[in-house]
């Protein structure tokens, strides 16, 4: 296997590779569902239809 | 039979012309048989040691050739000596290419043969002894060495114009030649009768190369034109190397998620059914919240899934989670909707949505967690909500995200290889790409 031809892309493979067995091993998701991390709850707000909700 | 099992080239001797008198030298004089006059190009033949007679006139060259007879130089690791040039074409078309013969002292005859500024070195057995064992199978390849040849191109070649020596008659032959390529690589198979069949192996060599070799200015050199039937693929030689390379990580990527998979088996840590009742002092959809019994999630981060369920029909519902650390009241809010509906319209039944949903949260810590509950549905009846909570998530989106993007730059250099073979193949009547396209 001729590297040199390709290093670069060896490169940016095992970062890839890298960050994939990072995440495996701490449960990261790259495609997380919509989530608001430490939100404020004290205010209620609503929206219209079938996506009408309230905080408390 | 050119001389050889010398151990060097043997000394220049000069004839004379029979036709003009004029002399010419002969680099192999003991091993040349037919030599052209550089004077008046009337082709000769001894018919004894020291007597040449008038076989017939050549052809002017139509181009001058750039390694001289004479000119010396070492290459592929043997010693060579310009001792001939011919200028041969496809019977029957213009496409035309010329040959440098070549002679080495201990093997005899190899050649440099040129077409559109593409150049290979070619030679027989002597130089290559497998290609003895050789045999015409009559198929569309060639195995050689473990490779296998694909035919290229079909032709009869024939000698249009010639200067130098040799110990055969080049003008005389009509050679029924196939092309079978390797690249770097090819293989010559020359028909000389029905039962008499040559193998010359030829491998694509750079112009510096020879310039370099015979200490000839590259610069006089023909430029190359368009992609020599065997000339090297930098692309192919890449793609080779990246899907190799992809092959291992993508291999290396599913172990991970495998051993992720079996040492951290996916948990369950909540799976309860709560009752909803309605907030008469709120708007018409509102629900009370609630607050779901604590529970673990053990180890370190994970990925956390919340399963929403409800029997909704024909209404929907929806829910925000508050995902809430008891030690650390760090939260994790999603809103997640259901719906459901169906019916039967037009002769034909119908449903559209789900009475479940999920929402996946990455990398929550371990800790003791509740949840904080604020359901809202269109029904007003409606009583109950089931939410599961798993932990120890294996992600398989992240591996197919993953393997994408290894895969991007490899897919970039199969196509960039591909279309070098696709040009390649235009000069040729077998051409794989043919029917695809």
């Amino acid at each position: 296997m001729k590297i040199k031809s390709i290093r670069f892309y060896l490169v940016v493979a095992l970062l890839i590779a890298g960050y994939f067995a990072y995440a495996s091993y701490n449960g990261i998701v790259y495609w997380e569902s919509t989530v608001e991390k430490n939100t404020d709850n004290a205010n209620s707000h609503a929206r219209n239809g079938a996506r009408r909700f309230y905080h408390k | 039979m050119a001389t050889i099992n010398l151990k060097a080239f043997p000394v220049p001797e000069e004839v004379a012309c029979p036709n003009c008198r004029k002399i010419t030298l002969l680099q192999d004089p003991a091993g040349s048989e037919f030599y052209v006059c550089n004077s008046c190009r009337s082709f000769l033949r001894f018919i004894t040691d020291t007597d040449a007679l008038v076989q017939k006139q050549a052809n002017k060259l139509k181009k001058e050739p750039v390694l001289p007879v004479g000119a010396e130089g070492v290459l592929k690791g043997h010693s060579f000596k310009v001792i001939a040039y011919l200028e041969k074409k496809e019977h029957g078309t213009n496409y035309g290419w010329r040959e440098y013969l070549l002679y080495n002292y201990e093997k005899g005859y190899a050649n440099l043969a040129e077409y559109d500024g593409h150049w290979n070195f070619v030679a027989g057995k002597e130089f290559y002894p497998p290609l003895e064992k050789l045999r015409d199978n009559k198929w569309t390849f060639l195995a050689y060495e473990d490779v296998e040849y694909a035919l290229f191109n079909k032709y009869t070649a024939v000698v249009t114009a010639l200067t130098g020596e040799f110990d055969w008659d080049p003008i005389a032959e009509k050679m029924k030649t196939s092309e079978f390529i390797a690249p770097p690589f090819i293989i010559y198979r020359e028909q000389h009768s029905e039962v008499v069949i040559n193998h010359y192996l030829g491998e694509y060599i750079e112009a510096a190369e020879i310039a370099t070799a015979f200490k000839v200015d590259e610069k006089l050199f023909p430029a190359k034109k368009g992609i020599g039937a065997n000339q090297f693929s930098k692309h192919y030689s890449r793609w080779h190397a990246v899907s190799r390379l992809t092959g291992l990580l993508i291999a290396l990527a599913l172990i991970i998620q495998i051993v992720n998979l079996v040492t951290r088996p996916a948990t369950m840590v909540m799976d309860e059914t709560f009752e909803i009742t309605r907030d008469t002092s709120k708007t018409v959809d509102d629900f009370k919240p609630f607050a779901t019994p604590a529970f673990n999630i053990e180890g370190r981060a994970s990925a956390v899934e919340f399963e929403v369920r409800s029997d909704v029909d024909n209404n929907w519902l929806e829910a925000t989670i508050v995902l809430v650390n008891e030690k650390t009241n760090e939260t994790w809010e999603v809103t997640e909707g259901i719906e459901y509906y169906h019916g039967y319209e037009g002769g034909e039944s119908w449903s559209e949505g789900s009475q479940s949903t999920t929402s996946l949260l990455s990398s929550i810590p371990g800790g003791r967690y509740h949840l904080n509950v604020y359901p809202a549905s269109g029904d007003p009846l409606r009583n109950s909500v089931n939410i599961k909570v798993t932990t120890n998530i294996t992600v398989w989106m992240n591996l197919i995200i993953t393997c994408i993007l290894l895969c991007i730059y490899p897919a970039y250099c199969w196509y960039r290889m591909r279309n070098f073979e696709k040009q390649r193949w235009l000069n040729s009547d077998f051409s794989p790409y043919e029917e695809e396209d």
